[in-house]
């Protein structure tokens, strides 16, 4: 726990913030939106037919919180925010930056790791959150101008899956995808080596573990919520 | 005091430093020399901590650094500056933030306060003017320059260490920076230049230590280190021997 011990960096988590967050909201409105869109053709395609046309937002609701948004923004955070961790902290460790922080009796862990981690725990969520909104809306605009339902039916579907589990799916998820990105992507910085070759490696090997960490782990929190609230 | 008794370090498989054992005060002017790869850099990283020796000790006023945590190491660093290969100036903060980093890390200086001092150490290497400009914005020579008023604002430090201070500088600017190392080591503090440019180790030591594949040839004065009968030495020294004759 020395990396959540004194000093704190309060300066350095906001800026971390401000990269992590302001910087990836574009992209997070605009992958959110469309797969929102994507997803509700699908469903409503399926459902149709059927006339279940009353559970479309309901579906798209759940879908949404507690899988394709956590997902959808853990893979865009990893991608550009967890390959930017390690690319700088690998460039700073070749430059001999990290050894001039250790020689001026500075934590590199402190400094650099723990802004990186705290920032992401705050951003991912948020950006989730927001991810969210997002996705029902771009569901929304396709169910009520592509296929014409009523706007009040889709809310109120949406309104009556606001429960406590979807929202322990929501905020959980994101929180430890957060931890994990920042972790791994910290992790693989700190230990590269080599060159221009080095910054590529540490880089693809952030992403490609970030994201095959991220979706084991989607699927073991699932299994865990799924026993505590069944 | 800085003592290595016999110091082995290896990197991936492959000796770095082998064997190696000296005592060096604090206040000597000392030069390392050898050949690219020999091992130079590693010395400094294990005087600092910054590299644990696989075998023998390295002691720092009798104490072994292999049995301090980082919190005590972190003290032990701080009675050193240290100025890296090019500068390794933090990328992020402007000449003037790079140059504070000691006193915002270390010290309870007010804003003024750092200010006042910033200036100053700007103004002993001569880059008043470039203060807020970054890094990417300078040359290599004022990158040094840099690099050492931000080493300079280690006040505790008894020793400093320069990792190839003037690798890769045109002569003018070789020349600034030796200047500088010289009027660094005014106020008493020793210091240690790791290079392999013989005549900026010549100008500026007393003490030479010739290094190569990790071994310690050579280890004394400057009429020693010239007439020399190691034979890899002189092998070292040999292209150069013509000028070396007229010193």
């Amino acid at each position: 726990m020395g990396a959540f011990s004194k000093p704190f960096y309060a300066q350095e988590i906001v800026e971390q913030m401000n990269h992590a967050g302001p910087g990836t909201l574009l992209i997070a409105l605009i992958t959110t939106f469309v797969v929102g869109m994507a997803l509700s053709i699908q469903v409503l395609n399926q459902f149709e037919g059927l006339g279940l046309e009353s559970e479309v937002g309901r579906v798209i609701g759940v879908s949404v919180i507690r899988e394709i948004s956590p997902i959808t923004l853990a893979l865009v955070f990893a991608g550009r925010v967890g390959s930017g961790i390690s690319a700088e902290l690998a460039a700073m460790v070749q430059r001999e930056q990290i050894d001039t922080l250790r020689a001026f009796g500075v934590s590199p862990i402190k400094k650099l790791v723990t802004p990186r981690i705290l920032s992401s725990l705050i951003m991912l969520p948020s950006l989730t959150f927001i991810g969210d909104f997002a996705a029902i809306i771009g569901g929304f605009l396709i169910t009520t101008v592509q296929y014409h339902s009523d706007p009040e039916l889709y809310w109120s579907s949406i309104r009556a899956i606001m429960d406590l589990k979807n929202t322990i799916f929501g905020v959980s998820k994101p929180f430890v995808f957060g931890y994990l990105i920042a972790t791994i992507s910290c992790h693989v910085g700190m230990r590269s080596q080599g060159g221009s070759l080095g910054l590529k490696n540490a880089a693809t090997k952030s992403y490609v573990l970030s994201t095959v960490t991220v979706m084991i782990t989607d699927f073991l929190i699932t299994k865990v919520i799924w026993i505590f609230f069944p | 005091m800085i003592t290595f008794k016999d110091v082995w370090f290896w990197h991936e498989a492959r000796p770095v430093i082998k064997g190696a054992s000296f005592t060096i005060n604090t206040d000597e002017k000392v030069a390392i020399l050898g050949p690219s790869g020999s091992g130079k850099t590693t010395i400094l990283k294990l005087i600092l901590g910054l590299s644990v020796a696989d075998s023998g000790q390295v002691l720092f006023d009798g104490v072994d650094l292999a049995s301090l945590n980082e919190t005590k190491l972190d003290a032990i660093r701080l009675k050193f500056s240290i100025v890296f290969q090019e500068g390794a100036l933090f990328d992020s903060l402007s000449v003037r933030e790079n140059v504070a980093f000691y006193f915002r890390e270390h010290t309870r200086y007010s804003f003024s306060q750092i200010e006042e001092r910033v200036r100053m150490l700007l103004k002993t290497v001569d880059l008043e003017s470039e203060a807020e400009l970054m890094p990417e914005q300078l040359s290599g020579g004022m990158k040094r320059r840099v690099a050492i008023a931000r080493s300079l604002a280690v006040s505790g430090a008894r020793m400093n260490l320069y990792d190839e201070p003037t690798s890769g500088l045109d002569p003018v600017n070789a020349g600034i920076i030796r200047n500088l190392i010289s009027d660094a080591a005014k106020d008493g503090r020793g210091f240690i230049v790791v290079t392999h440019e013989i005549f900026d180790a010549l100008s500026l030591a007393s003490r030479f230590m010739f290094l190569k594949d990790g071994q310690i040839l050579f280890d004394g004065g400057r009429d020693a280190f010239l007439h020399s009968q190691v034979p890899q030495l002189r092998e070292f020294l040999n292209p150069y021997r013509y000028l070396l004759d007229k010193l």
